[in-house]
């Protein structure tokens, strides 16, 4: 990939460092901590409800007397998670039709662009309250929803870059040379489009944890006692006053989380020469 | 001549796209587990007796739903009720879904609107700034506040100023009607957190248009940076994204959901919420397909503003000559 | 020598590319003198727009003058430290601009008439019924016809020739002593060029205007100026009259380019560019083709698809060309830029697909083919591309590279193409070592190199070079063509050489075909 030619510059960027630094220690943190009896999300505890954050429980308990921290770090791993497989399968879809798309155009072409202006037209949290709302709530059905309309960003995306990679002097060389398809497409377009995507997906994949966790916040997406950071939020919420470490806590883990992932997407980007930002804005 | 074609053009696109949109939605309908005839029964209490009393109740309520019949005559009647404005009977109140809806419209049409020049405006200002910097301290730090405003969650923003403001030292009013009292803070925190990605759009086109050779020109000629920028640079670059206005206010409409919930709203997006947790099929319904038809709508005019505000359209249908 | 409004003592400018400093300009010094031309000549990159624009003021953002003075006759300051608001005071007043391509020069969203009023209203308060009577006697000034239709409308309404006028119009409504024209006519078709020539001409005359033409085109200066500015790399290399420049020239350089006119003689009058259309012979449909034709064009249309609001318009492209190649013939099509010159190469390459008409190679239908079938049909069909560099993979080695067409079409065992390789290496004269290295570790006539290896490693019978020259130095150019005329001898394969350039395809092809407005022609065998 790009990524060793960009190295010096890419060291110089503090977006990108403290981003990557950010992420790093997030996913570290998350997938290290150990649940130990004292520590197990699941455990009730009545005696030590609304404890404020003190050393035995870094970020306090809740109404059934759970410690905050291990509940946090176990929704980042399910949010982390699923969000990350969620987008991987959007960027896969998303690549897929956006080269075929744009590469051979015609008739995948044309239903790719009507479904880009029926999908792209609706905001993507009515699309997840139709799923919800007709398939009952829960973290699967959004997540489902969620990739059903999610990668054609992707493809569109990709469609442009395809559309303007063919027309550059080596691609043209090579189909007047006689490549077939079949080259163009995987030794040409494919590594080409990859770099820039990744980039992308890491803040699109800020966009989707805020989505999946505003939803869930909102009771659409995962369900108690999942302990999903929306959920985890919502959870709290009535205790505002009472405990402000409750929403604190999954909120300040959600903020952490896609700044990091912003930081480190938006530094790449504007390093990276393939994907013009007015470009890529302009979706 | 130009305009009229466009008109016909976009209302006919309009047309298809609600027909599509009215497709999906029936066969999500009919693809929902459950039978709605159960949900009905159960929340009116009417099935009381033996399995075959209930097995006739079933056939009636199914009759009286219109569920009897095939499924292309159940969408052919379920358009034509459309289209008379009749969305049907919510499962929950038994109410007209209509009246519901238009009760609670205004709650989100102010919200959205508000949130929408609120955005507009950061947008637009900090853009301006921006451009005028670019690659200056001025310009990273708009960048850096804009990625922190991203990524914050509204659900997290809102609950801490309502604490603030509605518990802390009351200045915002919980209660009461939709008024400019009751909607400031929402309005100001969902506009506020939209307007970043905006912002960067505006900035960019903006200084794209600024090394265009028209600015040149027109400095050149001698004309002032406000003259240039505001309204030179900026009816330019401001045409090109036009499209993605819609698309915002169509998504500030939808993305009202979460605030509406917050900040305890009668509006449509925290309606739809409830309906969703009550199975209220029909009222889920309704919700999107007044929030297709809004899509829709906003599509329509967006399409048709280009004719309006750039002459080449109007007089050509083409951008480039 | 009459009296200089502006005086330019060694001016330079530099250029901050991501924190290096790049020259622009080095020390330049000229005068402008009142009521006379002065022709600015230089090739694309050679500074000369930066120059004219740092008269104004107008660098862009990463643009500093980093030393020299500018000073107008008259004021003390010196504007090479000026700020804005100082150079406010000016623009317009003191000094105007006319760019290239007057319909970008105009706010496309306003009307003629508003951007007039806004120029007239900079410096003094006008109504607007008195400005409409002033930018009508302005517009019939600059001979515009139904200037009142003008003022009303859009720039896009406009054809490219009166947007110029109207452009130079709105330049000159301040009445400012110097105007500075950069590339005025060269957007511009040939036949309206002169008339904007003719009026700025007579407007220096009327006005006392000093005018600086900045002109890539020896021909406009000579015909334009009295006297003449020669740059090249930021450097100011002669100057002095017109009469002096272009017949007893100095320097190296500006012979070269003299040289490098179409025509070396002055005013000989035979410049197949030039033609009136009316004498060349239209490329006839259904010709008749020889026996031994390589490649038989017939009736070959390209439309482009424009995609607006409302429908989609197709712009001809090319329109019913037609013309044949003999099998071991050099066949050169000339034209300038936008003629469709490399639309016929693209289609003869199969890169776009043609809307109508169609292409023999060998006998055998190739135009409509697709896939496998088009590949194996036109395998001895290879091209060479303009730029030399970016036509191959960064990421390959060259030995890759030029085994590139044996790979894609499947020929031979490994060991016998890299063998066939460095054979070609050889003969297009690369080092071998020079194999192992990437494109971007050799030079630019290397590449162009590589690309000919690379078109020639399958033995092909129809080469296709569009521009292949154009991108490279003098020097290496002439190398380059030697190549590939004693590569054509030795190998015989057939060549279609697309120019811009009716020096380099004199030199080279056997027959001369030209294409303007996307149709071709033959040239009268008279001249």
């Amino acid at each position: 990939m790009k990524l060793k030619t960009h190295l010096p510059d890419t060291v110089r960027s503090p977006m990108v460092v403290s981003g990557f630094l950010l992420l790093l220690a997030i996913i570290l943190s998350i997938s290290t901590f150990q649940f130990t009896s004292d520590y197990d999300p699941a455990i009730f505890d009545a005696g030590n409800r609304f404890n404020p954050p003190s050393v035995s429980n870094p970020l306090g308990t809740d109404r059934y007397g759970r410690d905050v921290l291990s509940q946090v770090l176990l929704g980042g791993r399910i949010t982390l998670a699923t969000c990350s497989m969620a987008m991987i399968t959007v960027m896969f879809i998303g690549i897929t039709f956006g080269i075929v798309a744009g590469y051979s155009g015609g008739i995948v072409d044309r239903i790719l662009l009507s479904l880009i202006d029926v999908l792209l037209s609706f905001p993507s949290t009515v699309l997840a309250i139709v799923i919800a709302g007709f398939f009952g709530p829960s973290l699967k059905n959004l997540l489902i929803a969620v990739t059903c309309f999610w990668w054609v960003r992707f493809a569109q995306i990709t469609r442009g870059m395809v559309l303007k990679i063919i027309h550059e002097p080596d691609i043209e060389a090579a189909v007047a040379i006689g490549a077939s398809r079949f080259t163009i497409i995987f030794r040409e377009l494919l590594p080409r489009v990859t770099g820039p995507i990744i980039i992308l997906a890491t803040m699109e994949l800020g966009k989707l944890i805020l989505t999946i966790s505003g939803l869930s916040f909102l009771g659409l997406g995962a369900q108690p006692p999942t302990p999903e950071w929306g959920a985890l939020l919502s959870d709290g919420r009535v205790y505002l006053t009472r405990a402000p470490h409750l929403i604190f806590a999954p909120g300040i883990a959600i903020f952490l989380t896609v700044l990091s992932l912003n930081l480190l997407g938006e530094g790449l980007l504007s390093l990276n020469k393939g994907l013009k930002k007015e470009e890529v804005e302009l979706l | 001549m130009i305009v009229l074609k466009l008109l016909i053009y976009r209302l006919i696109r309009a047309m298809v796209l609600l027909w599509i949109v009215s497709l999906m939605i029936f066969t999500l309908i009919r693809l929902a587990p459950g039978d709605p005839v159960d949900y009905i029964l159960g929340a009116n209490d009417l099935a009381i007796g033996d399995t075959g009393t209930i097995e006739l109740q079933k056939k009636q309520v199914r009759k009286n739903l219109g569920l009897d019949v095939t499924a292309t005559q159940q969408y052919l009647n379920w358009i034509k009720r459309l289209a008379l404005f009749d969305l049907g009977n919510s499962y929950r109140s038994g109410k007209s879904i209509v009246s519901e809806l238009a009760d609670r419209l205004p709650a989100t049409l102010y919200l959205a609107g508000a949130a929408f020049l609120v955005q507009v405006s950061i947008a637009l200002g900090f853009g301006i700034i921006a451009s005028l910097n670019e690659d200056r301290w001025a310009d990273h730090l708009i960048r850096l506040i804009g990625v922190l405003f991203v990524a914050l969650p509204s659900f997290l923003l809102g609950l801490i100023l309502l604490e603030i403001f509605a518990i802390r030292y009351p200045v915002y009013d919980m209660i009461g009607q939709v008024s400019f009292k009751r909607m400031w803070l929402p309005a100001l925190t969902l506009g506020v957190l939209t307007s970043p990605p905006v912002m960067r759009l505006i900035r960019v086109n903006l200084i794209r248009e600024y090394s265009r050779q028209y600015i040149v020109f027109g400095r050149s000629k001698g004309l002032g940076k406000k003259r240039l920028v505001g309204i030179h640079a900026l009816g330019n670059g401001l045409l090109p994204i036009l499209s993605v206005f819609g698309v915002n206010l169509a998504g500030l409409f939808s993305g009202s959901v979460i605030i509406e919930s917050i900040f305890v709203l009668p509006g449509i997006g925290r309606y739809a919420v409830e309906s969703i947790f009550a199975r209220d099929y029909p009222a889920i319904t309704g919700y999107v397909l007044l929030i297709t038809f809004i899509v829709i709508l906003l599509n329509l005019f967006v399409g048709l503003s280009y004719a309006f505000i750039d002459p080449r359209v109007r007089n050509t249908g083409y951008i480039t000559k | 020598m009459t009296q200089p409004v502006l005086t330019i003592r060694k001016l330079s400018i530099e250029y901050k590319v991501s924190g290096k400093k790049i020259s622009a300009v080095r020390e330049a010094s000229f005068d402008l003198c009142k009521g006379q031309t002065t022709a600015l000549i230089g090739e694309s990159g050679s500074g000369k727009t930066t120059l004219g624009r740092a008269l104004l003021g107008l660098l862009d953002g990463a643009g500093i003058i980093s030393g020299g003075s500018i000073r107008f006759a008259g004021k003390s300051e010196n504007y090479a430290k000026a700020d804005e608001k100082l150079w406010r005071k000016i623009r317009g007043r003191e000094i105007s601009l006319i760019l290239q391509d007057p319909q970008l020069t105009l706010n496309p969203l306003m009307k003629i008439f508003d951007q007039m009023l806004e120029t007239m209203r900079l410096f003094s308060q006008v109504s607007r019924r008195k400005a409409w009577h002033r930018a009508l006697a302005l517009l019939e000034t600059m001979k515009l016809e139904q200037p009142q239709k003008v003022l009303q409308s859009y720039p896009f309404q406009l054809s490219g020739g009166m947007c110029q006028r109207v452009v130079i119009a709105i330049s000159l409504i301040n009445k400012p002593k110097i105007l500075i024209a950069d590339e005025p006519t060269t957007a511009l078709d040939a036949e309206i060029q002169s008339g904007i020539l003719e009026e700025l001409n007579s407007l220096r005359k009327q006005q006392n205007l000093s005018l600086l033409l900045i002109t890539h085109d020896i021909d406009v200066a000579a015909k334009a100026a009295d006297r003449v500015i020669v740059m090249k790399s930021g450097k100011i290399l002669e100057k002095g009259s017109t009469q002096k420049v272009i017949h007893h020239p100095d320097h190296p350089y500006t012979k070269s380019l003299l040289d490098c006119r179409p025509c070396n003689c002055w005013g000989c009058g035979f410049d197949e560019l030039s033609i009136s259309t009316s004498r060349l012979i239209p490329s006839k449909a259904y010709h008749e083709s020889p026996d031994d034709c390589l490649l038989d064009v017939d009736g070959l249309s390209y439309d482009y698809q424009v995609k607006g609001f409302v429908d989609t318009r197709s712009v001809s492209v090319l329109n019913e060309v037609s013309f044949y190649i003999r099998s071991g013939e050099v066949v050169g099509i000339i034209g300038s830029s936008g003629s469709g010159k490399s639309t016929l190469a693209r289609c003869l390459l199969g890169l776009l697909r043609v809307s109508k008409g169609r292409i023999l190679f060998k006998q055998s239908r190739i135009s409509g083919l697709k896939g496998r079938a088009f590949r194996s049909e036109c395998r001895l069909i290879q091209p060479i591309f303009q730029q030399a560099r970016g036509a191959l993979n960064p990421g390959r080695s060259i030995r890759n590279i030029i085994r590139e067409p044996l790979d894609y079409h499947g020929i031979n065992c490994k060991k016998d193409r890299n063998r066939r390789v460095a054979h070609l290496a050889r003969q297009v004269g690369l080092d071998s070592e020079i194999l192992d290295r990437r494109p971007s570790q050799i030079s630019t006539g290397q590449c162009q190199r590589v690309a000919i290896a690379r078109a020639l490693v399958i033995e092909p019978e129809l080469l296709i070079c569009d521009e292949p020259t154009s991108a490279l130095d003098l020097s290496i150019q002439a190398q380059i063509l030697n190549l590939l005329l004693s590569l054509k001898s030795k190998l015989g394969f057939g060549m279609l050489f697309i120019s811009h350039d009716l020096e380099v395809v004199k030199a080279i092809c056997d027959r001369i075909l030209v294409t303007r407005n996307g149709r071709l022609y033959e040239v009268p065998s008279n001249g």
